[in-house]
């Protein structure tokens, strides 16, 4: 949870300044934080042990109390102290806080008047109420003594409840300026002056009150909306006379449900005896619609009272408090909406508002006309606490509309908009028979939502808080739509088909797979998995979203799997099949061999590890079989080479077309400054244009949601050339043409000629603002979580000119900064002694190994990098087991997914280098890609990164020293050699000089 | 056992022709459906162990086939009476109508007690019950399932005995059947979870947690062993179990205040169910009698056992914390208990819904099996959670909606859906 008002304004002062895009909305989401900060929880009883006696027979009112306040499912219950005397009374306050007092009539001691006026003397703020039983001396005390010292006088009956409405109706008035008047809870106002009566009724109203708002607390999405809706029920406010009504009405009249008022009570000093009437008419002529009930016994005045649109109650009935009852359940918005015609014959029914939507596409026009013009909409939803939905509708009149139809329409999106802006930031329980697939984030199970999980509620909770859904025109910035596994499904999985001791073995990937696949998932979430599919009929990504993934500084990027698939058959057991084989799959990615290296690595164990999945909504399009994006991107806020003008600080964003694996995975993609959007490095020369930006992009082949005996992870996906995008039409925004007769770019496709994917549309003639989204994105993310950061994002862009554009926010992650000055003088340090240095190193302080490995530069050989991957996993392994962290030198980009640029390695395969070397040959001058998993997870472990470049003479490696170290073990590729003494790393963080110093003897 | 004389057909009867009231039925319905199809009673004689013979009867009993071919189980119990045999008979028919299966309902019977007889003689007695009533049975006819005291080793040597007289394979005749010889995955569990199913989705009604609920249950079968696996699953505790103690010839009941941990028991069970006192004792259970689930401080009641286990003495023992039963046994409360537990709130799911996921998954098995082709148990649990889904809120919804007990709303659904195949037929 964000922190509250005055601490998120660093977010809001960022934005602000920032001076893109739109308003910062004022208002955030409402919390049950923000309600009701008034509470009575310590209450001063001011009687004689009698009287207490006479309260409640056993003694135990406390108790009584909290029975009450448990029944109702209220979480607190007020203590009580007694004291039997106003002068005990007076001296205990004097020592302790008190939130409340009651007093009965006799004190013993004092009379009342001068314990009231001590009393407010004292603590003018405190609330005091009479509270006497029926008694000729109270009569009497009413007749003859002054009580408007007291906030209260409430009469006993027996009724233990009345306490509890004591209570609340104190804590109504309190909270009233705040609850309804900032945040728009509704009031109820009861105009009685007899205190017999309204101390038997005010315990009846507040009693059905609760339990109406029951059945809205059911609704809530989850234990935080459930308070929400207890704290947001209405309020209760009584007057005793014309001029409190009136006061009251002046204050709060815009927030009244409804009105319960006796008939006559005094006006102006004197009885009126059609006070209520008076009353009731004036308040209808500002709210003609408002429901008002008056009570009277004089059963003539029915006629009048219903003419005028009333409802009357007999006071002397015996049925009064049903009549009550059933008044505040018809007309206030409790319970179901009943949809009627104008001759109040009943249509239908709605029990809640996704219900109303439904039945609303239905309804004769002549019941929905009925409703609007009456605003019975508006306050139906306020009274269930659906505050924005209520106040955007509650203007709108029925004239504004052409027709019927249109005022459906409208209805019928302004309620869906509001359910999908209410799911947002918010973490709902998967209910299947609320499901909608417009819901932005449910959970099934419980458990950890896991790092990733985590993250992306975390940004979806940021975004609604401080982004309105327009705040950049034409583009729609939220993230896809999920349903995380809590961690405990997997739990249950490993548990109950006893797969731990296989899994944590040393076994191949594929026999783990196997006996994963063959293993059953647990029956508390098959049900709903197939609730899902029976309505979500779009392509879904299965991610992992692991416990360990939490702690800040272990990213586990690419570890674990993610699987996509198209969810595209026409056959439901298809789809269900491949859902529950992705999951597993993911399962199983926890015991993958690179998994338990990458743990190794860290300081946890195996066993530890749970497995959150997200199923995910896919962003992107279908064009012909596949689906795609246009852009995806990874945005980071610290970039550790930076080019040109830029600084670190101004980060670095990969754009690439299609699937965002190509960055992921440290193909080609388009890296830029966000400072400096139409700067491109790597296009320096008209053969970078062709050598170094993206030939070809992943896409998610539709047509392959078939059963496969031997699912692997990118099965379903298809790398494409750029021209089948070309043909799909999506390089209009992309892609720049290169003109060879000018040796120039131009944006966009209308010429014929290579196409180059630029993103200048975009970055350049900013058709969408892009480059302003993502650099607020990260700025807001990095203030938010106090670190660098790294953003995952995919954007589909729209048909008209590219908008509306829709920006999915796919993964946050922390980045590790690489800090530290390291105090040497390079200088100083004999030539001599270097084995190699670079003034592009990442990493900071002095590290010792004896193990070198490296790739033999002689014989290298750009087709045969996959065969080194499994010649450098093996001594890797071995290196690792035996805790020997080693030095690792080789050309091109490490981690590479093309093998053509470099050791197509993943993380796991090296994680036992505590150094890595990174060297350029004639053929093969790549950059680091920092938007791969790769580099990520480098960073995160400090592994220290030396990039050296071969026409740069100060970093050539002294190889003869090295080849005359022991040798452990030569392949065809590699040689692995050590050092009979240490072999010292010395790079300092802030200057990014890096030296690797030889041992003093060899061996 | 109460006092009560207790005959379930009549039961079954006056539970019938109350709906058929509210229902407003013809008589012409109302006495087809009253009264089972067809009966068959038969001796099955068969050569002991020791070289005697002994005949036994035996009786299957098709309640209505309108809606498709009969469905019920084939029990073994030296009790068995036929009005038993036609009550559960026209159980399964409104079972399968509630559930909305294509099926009918039967159910058959051999009077006898397999404790005392040895495998083969059980097999003797299976193979006999076939041949005497071959010409109704058949995957389009009538397929008979597991019921108490029997296995699916019995419906192995009743499915063989059927393809022997018929000449080729049929393994859509029968249903139970191991896995892997056309059994289907699922089925084991499938009767007690969904039993747990609906109690999920009358506590989400009632807005309760499950997290939070503990419940008692009576019996230690299949049925209750996977009630209480997936309710603790779902993160409910139970807290009592009951299992009949067959030396003994009484019932106890094993309880632990933080729950019953199912593992444990089971290791400390006979294939009957019957869990060990002594042993029982030993891992810190409470040994009580048999009767003392119905009386345990839970929220959730589930007789799993055997019928006329609620009636108007032992419904008094419920305490007012329960606030809901689901019948996980056929029968188990009578009509007088249930009145008083409709006076008293609480929420009853009748057992042809509660325990319907048995009968559904029977029916999985019948299409899997005439397909020749099964399914994941993943597929067959998915579907059987959506199934009793479905059936649950359909009955849950008449009931809120017309303020009747959630039996009657089961009731007025199935029979309206029987009574209507029949007129659809011309029947009637």
């Amino acid at each position: 949870m964000l922190p509250r008002r005055a601490q998120i304004d660093e977010v809001t002062d960022l934005i602000e300044k920032s001076g893109v895009g739109g308003e910062v909305p004022k208002t955030h989401q409402l919390d049950f934080k923000d309600l009701m900060n008034f509470r009575i929880n310590n209450i001063l009883l001011v009687s004689s042990l009698y009287d207490y006696y006479t309260l409640v027979e056993d003694g135990q009112l406390t108790e009584a109390i909290f029975n009450e306040y448990s029944e109702l499912n209220l979480h607190y219950a007020p203590h009580i102290t007694r004291v039997n005397s106003g002068e005990a009374a007076l001296r205990l306050l004097e020592s302790q806080e008190f939130d409340l007092i009651i007093s009965m009539l006799r004190l013993g001691d004092m009379d009342l008047a001068s314990f009231c006026g001590n009393l407010k003397r004292q603590h003018p703020e405190l609330p005091v109420v009479l509270l006497s039983f029926q008694s000729a001396e109270f009569d009497l005390y009413m007749k003859t003594a002054d009580v408007s010292q007291f906030d209260n006088v409430f009469v006993w009956s027996g009724d233990r409840k009345l306490f509890l409405a004591i209570i609340k109706l104190l804590e109504d008035i309190r909270n009233a300026p705040v609850d309804c008047l900032e945040f728009g809870v509704r009031t109820i106002l009861l105009v009685e002056d007899s205190p017999w009566f309204y101390s038997s009724y005010l315990p009846m109203i507040y009693a059905e009150l609760i339990k109406q708002v029951q059945a809205l607390i059911e609704e809530g999405k989850n234990f935080a909306d459930k308070l929400l809706r207890q704290r947001a029920r209405p309020k209760i406010f009584l007057a005793s006379s014309y001029e409190e009504a009136m006061t009251l009405y002046r204050k709060y009249g815009s927030t009244l449900l409804g009105i319960i008022a006796d008939m006559a009570f005094p006006c102006e000093g004197e009885r009126d005896d059609l006070a209520g009437l008076k009353f009731s008419r004036t308040v209808r002529e500002e709210y003609p619609e408002l429901p008002i009930l008056i009570q009277s016994s004089d059963t003539d005045l029915r006629l009048q009272i219903e003419q005028e649109g009333m409802t009357f109650a007999d006071k002397n009935s015996r049925m009064l408090l049903q009549s009550l009852g059933d008044f505040m359940k018809d007309n206030f918005g409790f319970g179901d909406f009943i949809f009627r015609m104008p001759d109040g014959a009943e249509v239908t029914r709605a029990r809640n508002l996704r219900e109303l939507r439904e039945k609303l596409r239905y309804i004769p026009d002549a019941s929905l006309e009925f409703h609007a013009a009456r605003d019975h909409f508006s306050n139906w939803l306020k009274a269930r606490t659906r505050f924005e939905l209520s106040n955007k509708l509650k203007p709108v009149k029925v004239s504004q509309f052409d027709s019927m139809d249109d005022l459906r329409t409208y209805l019928l999106k302004a309620i869906s908009d509001h359910l999908i802006q209410d799911q947002k930031g918010v973490i709902s329980d998967f209910a299947r028979s609320e499901y909608d697939p417009e819901d932005t984030f449910l959970r099934i199970g419980a458990g950890s939502l896991g790092g990733k999980g985590r993250g992306l509620a975390f940004t979806d909770n940021l975004l609604r808080k401080y982004l309105a859904p327009d705040y950049f025109p034409g583009v729609r910035i939220s993230i896809p739509r999920t349903i995380v596994l809590g961690t405990d499904v997997f739990a249950q999985f490993i548990e109950q088909n006893d797969l731990l001791p296989l899994a944590v073995q040393n076994i191949s990937d594929q026999e783990i797979l196997r006996a994963f696949l063959h293993a059953d998932l647990p029956p508390t979430v098959l049900g709903d998995i197939r609730a899902i599919l029976d309505k979500a009929r779009f392509p879904l990504a299965v991610r992992s979203s692991s416990l360990l993934e939490d702690a800040m500084y272990q990213p586990f990027a690419g570890i674990y799997a993610t699987i996509m698939i198209p969810n595209s058959s026409p056959d439901p057991s298809v789809r269900f099949h491949n859902l529950t084989q992705a999951i597993k799959y993911v399962f199983a990615s926890t015991y993958f061999r690179r998994a338990k290296n990458y743990i190794e690595a860290t300081a946890n164990r195996i066993e530890e590890e749970r497995m959150a999945v997200i199923i995910q909504e896919m962003v992107g399009e279908k064009h012909d079989r596949y689906f795609y994006p246009q852009i995806s991107g990874v945005a980071r806020s610290f970039n550790y080479y930076p080019f040109g003008k830029a600084t670190q600080k101004d980060g670095v964003v990969n754009l690439a077309l299609g699937l965002g694996k190509t960055i992921v995975d440290g193909g080609t993609s388009l890296q830029y400054s966000p400072a400096y959007p139409s700067v491109y490095p790597q296009f320096g020369t008209t053969r970078d244009l062709f050598h170094n930006s993206q030939l070809k992009f992943y896409t998610l082949d539709l047509e392959s949601d078939i059963i496969r005996k031997y699912p692997r992870e990118d099965q379903n996906l298809v790398h494409l050339d750029l021209a089948a995008a070309e043909e799909h039409g999506t390089l209009k925004y992309t892609a720049s043409t290169y003109f060879g007769q000018d040796d120039r770019l131009y944006e966009g496709v209308s010429r014929s000629g290579p196409r180059i994917l630029t993103f200048a549309p975009i970055l350049k003639s900013e058709v969408i603002p892009l480059n302003q989204v993502i650099t607020l994105l990260v700025n807001m993310c990095e203030t938010a979580v106090n670190c660098p950061v790294e953003i995952e994002f995919a954007v589909k862009l729209g048909p008209d000119n590219a908008k509306p554009a829709e920006f999915s926010f796919l993964q946050l992650r922390p980045m590790v900064k690489q800090e530290g000055h390291l105090n040497v003088n390079f200088d100083d340090i004999d030539e001599e002694k270097i084995l190699f240095q670079s003034e592009q190193t990442l990493g900071n302080g002095i590290k010792h190994i004896r193990d070198v490995v490296f790739v033999k530069p002689d014989s290298f050989d750009a087709m045969q990098t996959r065969a080194m991957v499994r010649e450098i996993n093996k001594i890797n392994n071995e290196l690792l087991s035996a805790k020997r962290p080693y030095l690792l030198i080789g050309p091109g980009r490490w981690g590479s997914s093309d093998p053509s640029l470099g050791i197509p390695v993943v993380f796991s395969d090296i994680s036992g280098a505590t150094a890595i070397v990174e060297t350029s040959l004639p053929n093969m001058i790549i950059d680091p890609s920092q938007g791969s998993h790769f580099f990520q997870n480098l960073t995160s472990f400090r592994i220290t990164y030396f990039t050296l470049r071969h026409y740069n003479e100060a970093h050539s490696i002294d190889w003869e020293w090295l080849n005359a170290l022991e040798a452990i073990e030569e392949t065809d590729h590699l040689r692995h050699v050590v050092a009979a003494d240490d072999i010292e790393i010395i790079v300092d963080g802030q200057s990014g000089h890096g030296v690797v110093l030889k041992s003093n003897s060899i061996k | 056992m109460s006092g009560e004389s207790f005959n379930p057909f009549r039961m079954a009867q006056q539970q019938f022709d109350g709906i058929a009231e509210q229902l407003t039925l013809d008589e012409a319905t109302r006495t087809l459906l009253r009264v089972p199809d067809r009966e068959l009673h038969f001796n099955i004689p068969i050569r002991m162990d020791d070289g005697s013979y002994k005949v036994f009867r035996g009786f299957r009993i098709q309640h209505n086939t309108a809606r498709g071919p009969a469905k019920g189980g084939v029990r073994f119990h030296p009790q068995e009476t036929v009005d038993t045999v036609r009550a559960l008979a026209m159980w399964m028919t409104w079972k399968t109508a509630l559930v909305d299966l294509p099926l009918g309902g039967g159910k058959g019977g051999v009077i006898c007690d397999p404790h005392n007889l040895s495998m083969r003689e059980q097999e003797a007695l299976c193979r006999g019950w076939v041949r005497r009533i071959i010409e109704i049975l058949g995957p389009e006819s009538d397929v008979p399932a597991p019921d108490v005291m029997t296995s699916s080793q019995h419906m192995l040597w009743m499915l063989d005995e059927y393809e022997h007289l018929v000449g080729h394979r049929a393994p859509g005749a029968i249903t139970g059947k191991p896995i892997g010889l056309g059994g289907s995955l699922g089925r084991t569990e499938s009767t007690g979870y969904g039993v747990v199913f609906a109690v999920r989705e009358a506590l989400g009604e009632l807005g309760l947690r499950i997290e939070d609920t503990t419940a008692s249950v009576q019996g230690f079968g299949h049925v209750a062993q996977h009630v209480i696996d997936l309710l603790t699953s779902y993160g409910g505790t139970v807290t009592c179990v009951s299992s009949w103690d067959q030396k003994e010839q009484a019932a106890f009941c094993f309880r632990k205040k933080d729950g019953v941990q199912l593992k444990e028991l089971r290791t400390i069970t006979n294939s009957y169910g019957e869990i060990s006192r002594a042993k029982a004792a030993d891992a810190g259970y409470e040994v009580l009698p048999g009767d003392s689930w119905i009386e345990q401080d839970v929220e959730v009641l589930i007789p799993a056992a055997l019928e006329n286990q609620i009636n108007r003495d032992t419904v008094k023992q419920i305490k007012d914390s329960v606030k809901i039963i689901a019948e996980g046994a056929n029968g188990p409360t009578t009509p007088p208990a249930d009145a008083v537990i409709k006076e008293r709130g609480i929420w009853l799911i009748p057992d042809f819904l509660a325990n319907s996921g048995g009968v559904t998954c029977s029916y999985f098995e019948q299409v899997q099996s005439n397909m020749n082709y099964y399914w994941t148990r993943d597929e067959v649990i998915s579907k059987l959670d959506t199934k009793m889904t479905e059936a649950y809120y359909a009955v849950s919804q008449m009931a809120r909606r017309r303020n009747i007990p959630m039996r009657d709303a089961a009731y007025m659904i199935a029979i309206a859906r029987v009574a209507e195949a029949c007129k659809l037929r011309g029947w009637v």
